[in-house]
């Protein structure tokens, strides 16, 4: 509170100026001490009071100042006896800057892709790349720790070359049971992000694998949440899946690792007593990326020689799969061009909303100083110098943009919150690599964002002003005396006119680029929308699990299918089935084709697909049509050759449509020796992005593999949220360290998988009814001006039996001409911008005529309505009146 | 300098510093005006001479842990517009009987 004092009184030290500062201020300062017993509302009321007393006396003392301090009181004043035209002015020039500066950091972000890290341009990502799998050749893949530690041998130039990963996993002490967000990392990984531990050290060599070490480095919130603060945590413990960890660090505030989501730092030597205890030894087990650091005499990037060698002893440690090492600048590697393109997208939308505010600004300053030029005359007729006379326009104007600047760094604080959950929900955070990229906690308003809002405010104040600057400054002395009052009207610089009437045009070229914008983005969602995402049940809750050794697989078999049988008897549940993963959220079980039938299948380039481990009630929980055959149910034996269901793209593209009877055999499966059996064929559920293709895919029953993980699906009458409880319930009864989490239904993943596309339409919508509206105002002024300035001679020819309609024409023409100008640079610009961002569009070209086409008519039909409404009066026009008015 | 009459409030204040008290916040308080009408007359008042602000010796300030305060006195133009207008008032309401504000018009001495 005594900051916000603080600050009032240096504002009124900033408007009382420099004799206020040294004279005045320091007694308010010490009144202000006076009143310390007073309570924070007195005192808020005390220094409020000073900021208007400095005003005042800015003001007083003004009256035989003269100059700027004169010129700004009386500019406010000129305004205050015009609120409409002030108040739209500020609230339209404070929505274009708002939107600006809310989204900036967003944008500075995604544009430079800064780290928060020392130098990080000498930081590397290092990716592993084979040719042995699916998909475009190479591929890239995380690494296994064999790999991992055969490259690290052989690529010197980075020093350190450290691994890790994020595991979401389950704190059991000290406090409540909780999944906290676990970093596995080797020794040198804070090294190289230059964090040193708030308390404690970091890991070292000797807790590198294969040592079995239980430590821990704690984060600073949960050291603040868990441990509350204390300095004497080192030596403490957590426990993490189980396994008590000794605290040996604390980290500095703000660390959240590259993830950005890490709460608690373990060793990757822990991974197996943590995940898995395979994890470490065996080298086709692909699941953490690396980073490296150039080592200062490296210039750019590692040598090829090192990488050929890694990839070299990576094929000899593992009998070929030509791999090879790929190193990628760090800053480059968390970049997501389409998270990016879509902050572009949004501020380009700001940016044109802006700048047909500015236009708008521009005419409205235009036609007051057409209406004041009668006193513009006579004052510079009686010596007033033009500098003064543009002077206060240009502060008129400036105070108007620095008041809507003020209105939209308001706005903006406000809707920093809104803000970041919006792109929490709507934009992918991470880059690659599970990599972070855009931080929401970085997204407020910073100093860097206000002074760029204070540009933005001052530079549409001046453009604004200057535009129409001259055909003020330089009046037709005569003309304008002459024609009295009327004159104002009757006789305007040509200047003055004309550029109006560019300003209505440039307002409509802006408008139509949003229109085509926001058509686009509909258009897109509108295919989105209507994209089969395969699965028919939206009324499914989807809970993730996850049960890690010491479990058998016949334990873990018949744990699921109890836990099935328990939670089939809840209440309003209808199915229940056990699935890998949901749909939508990329696929997660990624294999290649091994064998077709009996023939080895794709030589040298192997076919990638999809595999899932489904529990028999799969297909009908979450809707899946079987097309052909049969899927699984009880008879299926683990002893048995394994049974195989596919989808209907791997039926059509491995065996042209009927796999019914054929086998197949799959590499890096559950069933990775066996050749399956194909029963039936099933529709194609998205696996991954609703814009992707569907891809093959292939299920195996789960009674005959098994996962330690997987997502339960239940199929519910009503809301599927409201039987969360009894959930967590029964599997707790069942095994009480059971994590569920992940918690989510199949109608939030539909909607989540076009949420970018409807926040980004939503947007430009918005910006671009703004916009619709704005130039629809500018439009209407034109014509409205042209009708009043040409009354008298309107009614000289309807009195002389011209007909009306011509009269009209002649209203309506200039502005029909100049609005068709617009539109068609409009286009023009349309279609050189949506090209640009081609990347978020879905099953829509950028040029799509009927998107353009339909903007363009939009417009034009605006535009015909606002200048009708004004051109209908030159018909009303009564001649005898307007003869009679001289 | 204008010899314009002193309002109401121009005499509260006055009669206030009169009576002792010495700053801002003191003189608020005891005629019961708003901060911004007070400083206004202040700086009006010392304007026109009546009222003569000065620091306080930073000594001071410094022993009290506090900023420096800027006090007012009257000056003799000031005491003499202080009775002028309380005579004037007495005046006014001589014969008004019960309603008079009589000898003290703001402002009781304490």
């Amino acid at each position: 509170m005594d900051r916000v004092c603080r600050w009032l009184l240096a504002l009124a030290g900033l408007i009382g100026g420099r004799a206020f500062r040294r004279d005045r201020l320091p007694e308010w300062e010490g009144e202000l001490w006076a009143l310390r017993a007073a309570g924070a509302r007195a005192r808020l009321r005390f220094a409020a009071t000073g900021v208007l007393h400095a005003a005042w006396l800015r003001r007083e003392e003004g009256a035989d100042m003269g100059g700027w301090g004169r010129d700004v009181s009386l500019a406010v004043r000129r305004l205050g006896r015009a609120p409409g035209y002030a108040a739209v002015t500020i609230i339209v020039l404070g929505l274009g800057i708002g939107a600006n500066t809310a989204l900036f950091n967003a944008l500075d972000a995604a544009l430079r892709g800064s780290a928060p890290y020392p130098d990080p341009d000498r930081l590397v990502m290092v990716d592993l790349t084979a040719t042995d799998r699916g998909g475009q050749v190479p591929d890239t893949l995380p690494w296994s720790w064999p790999t991992f530690s055969l490259a690290r041998e052989r690529i010197p130039s980075l020093e350190p070359f450290a691994a890790y990963s994020a595991r979401d996993l389950t704190l059991t002490r000290p406090g409540d049971p909780d999944r906290v967000e676990v970093e596995l990392v080797s020794a040198g990984y804070f090294d190289l992000l230059g964090v040193r531990p708030r308390l404690g050290r970091v890991f070292t060599a000797s807790e590198e694998p294969p040592a079995d070490v239980a430590v821990a480095v704690l984060g600073h919130a949960l050291w603040t949440s868990r441990f509350g603060s204390d300095p004497n945590v080192l030596g403490r413990s957590v426990t993490v899946e189980g396994r008590t960890l000794e605290v040996v660090g604390v980290l500095p505030p703000g660390f959240r690792g590259l993830t950005g989501r890490g709460e608690l730092w373990v060793p990757i030597a822990s991974a197996p007593t943590l995940l898995n205890p395979r994890l470490l030894e065996a080298a086709s087990l692909h699941w953490f990326y690396a980073i490296g650091r150039l080592r200062p005499d490296v210039p750019k990037a590692p040598g090829p020689a090192e990488l050929t060698a890694a990839g070299a002893a990576i094929d000899d440690a593992l009998g070929g799969g030509g791999h090879g090492v790929s190193p990628v600048p760090f800053l480059r590697a968390r970049v997501n061009p389409i998270t990016r393109l879509s902050l572009v997208a949004v501020l380009v939308g700001g940016l044109l909303l802006l700048g047909i505010a500015c236009a708008n600004v521009a005419s409205l300053v235009l036609a007051r100083a057409s209406v004041r030029r009668t006193d513009v005359a006579v004052r510079a007729a009686l010596g007033a110098s033009r500098t003064r006379i543009a002077r206060e326009l240009i502060l008129e104007s400036l105070i108007l943009s620095l008041a809507g600047g003020s209105l939209g760094v308001g706005l903006a604080i406000a809707a920093e919150r809104g803000v970041a959950r919006w792109a929490a929900y709507a934009l992918e955070m991470s880059g690659t690599r599970n990599l972070q990229y855009l931080d929401p906690a970085m997204m407020g308003v910073n100093g860097v964002a206000l002074a760029m809002a204070l540009t933005l405010a001052l530079g549409t104040g001046l453009v604004s002003a200057l535009l129409p600057l001259r055909a003020v400054v330089r009046p037709e002395l005569a003309g304008a005396l002459r024609g009295g009052p009327r004159g104002i009207v009757a006789r305007t610089g040509r200047a003055g006119e004309a550029g109006r009437a560019l300003l209505v045009s440039a307002q409509i070229a802006l408008t139509l680029v949003l229109v085509a914008g926001a058509g686009l983005m509909a258009a897109s969602l509108s295919r989105l929308s209507a994209v089969e995402v395969g699965f028919t049940r939206d009324d499914v809750l989807a809970l993730h699990f996850e049960r890690r050794a010491p479990y058998s697989d016949e334990e873990r078999m018949s744990f699921e299918r109890e836990l099935i049988g328990r939670l089939r008897g809840l209440p309003g549940v209808e199915r229940v089935a056990i699935a890998p993963c949901p749909p939508l959220e990329g696929p997660c079980e990624m294999a290649a084709l091994r064998q077709l039938d009996d023939t080895p299948a794709g030589e040298g380039r192997p076919t990638p697909i999809v595999t899932h481990a489904v529990s028999d009630d799969y297909f009908a929980t979450v809707g899946v049509p079987v097309l052909s055959g049969r899927t699984f149910d009880a008879r299926e034996r683990s002893d048995q050759p394994p049974l195989a269901v596919v989808n209907e793209t791997a039926a059509r593209t491995l065996f042209g449509g009927n796999a019914v009877g054929h086998r197949i055999a799959v590499t890096h499966a559950p069933t990775e020796s066996a050749t399956a059996e194909i029963v039936g064929i099933v529709g194609d559920v998205r696996d991954g992005r609703i814009e992707g293709a569907p891809t093959p895919a292939v299920y195996f029953s789960r009674r005959q593999t098994t996962q330690w993980y997987g997502t339960l699906f239940l199929a519910v009458r009503g809301d599927p949220w409201t039987l969360l409880g009894a959930v967590r319930r029964e599997a707790s009864a069942l095994d009480p360290d059971l994590p569920l989490f992940e918690v989510t239904t199949l109608g939030d993943l539909r909607s989540a998988a076009t949420a970018r596309t409807r926040v980004v339409l939503g947007l430009l919508l918005a910006f671009a009814s703004l916009g619709l509206l704005l130039s629809a105002v500018g439009i209407y002024g034109v014509v409205s001006y042209e009708v009043l300035r040409r009354r008298r001679e309107m009614g000289l020819r309807l009195a002389l039996g011209a007909p009306a309609s011509g009269l009209v024409r002649s209203v309506v023409g200039r502005p029909a001409l100049l609005g068709g100008l617009g539109a068609v640079a409009g286009v023009a610009g349309a279609f050189a911008l949506t090209g640009q961002v081609q990347g978020l569009l879905f099953g829509v070209e950028p040029w799509d005529p009927r998107v353009m086409g339909g903007a363009t008519m939009l417009l034009v039909g605006i535009a015909v309505a606002a200048a009708w409404i004004p051109a209908r009066r030159a018909l009303r026009v009564d001649p005898v009146e307007t003869l009679q008015g001289d | 300098m204008t010899t314009r009459p002193l309002g109401l409030a121009s005499v509260a204040i006055l009669r206030a510093i009169h009576a002792g008290r010495r700053y801002g916040v003191e003189i608020i308080e005891e005629t019961g005006l708003g901060g911004g009408t007070v400083y206004k007359l202040l700086h009006r008042l010392e304007k026109r001479g009546a009222v003569k602000g000065t620091w306080e010796s930073a000594e001071v300030a410094e022993r009290d842990r506090r900023p420096r305060r800027r006090y007012y006195r009257l000056s003799s133009a000031g005491e003499r517009a202080l009775s002028e207008a309380l005579q004037a008032m007495r005046a006014l309401t001589q014969g008004v009987g019960p309603l008079a504000v009589g000898e003290a018009p703001v402002g009781e001495e304490r």
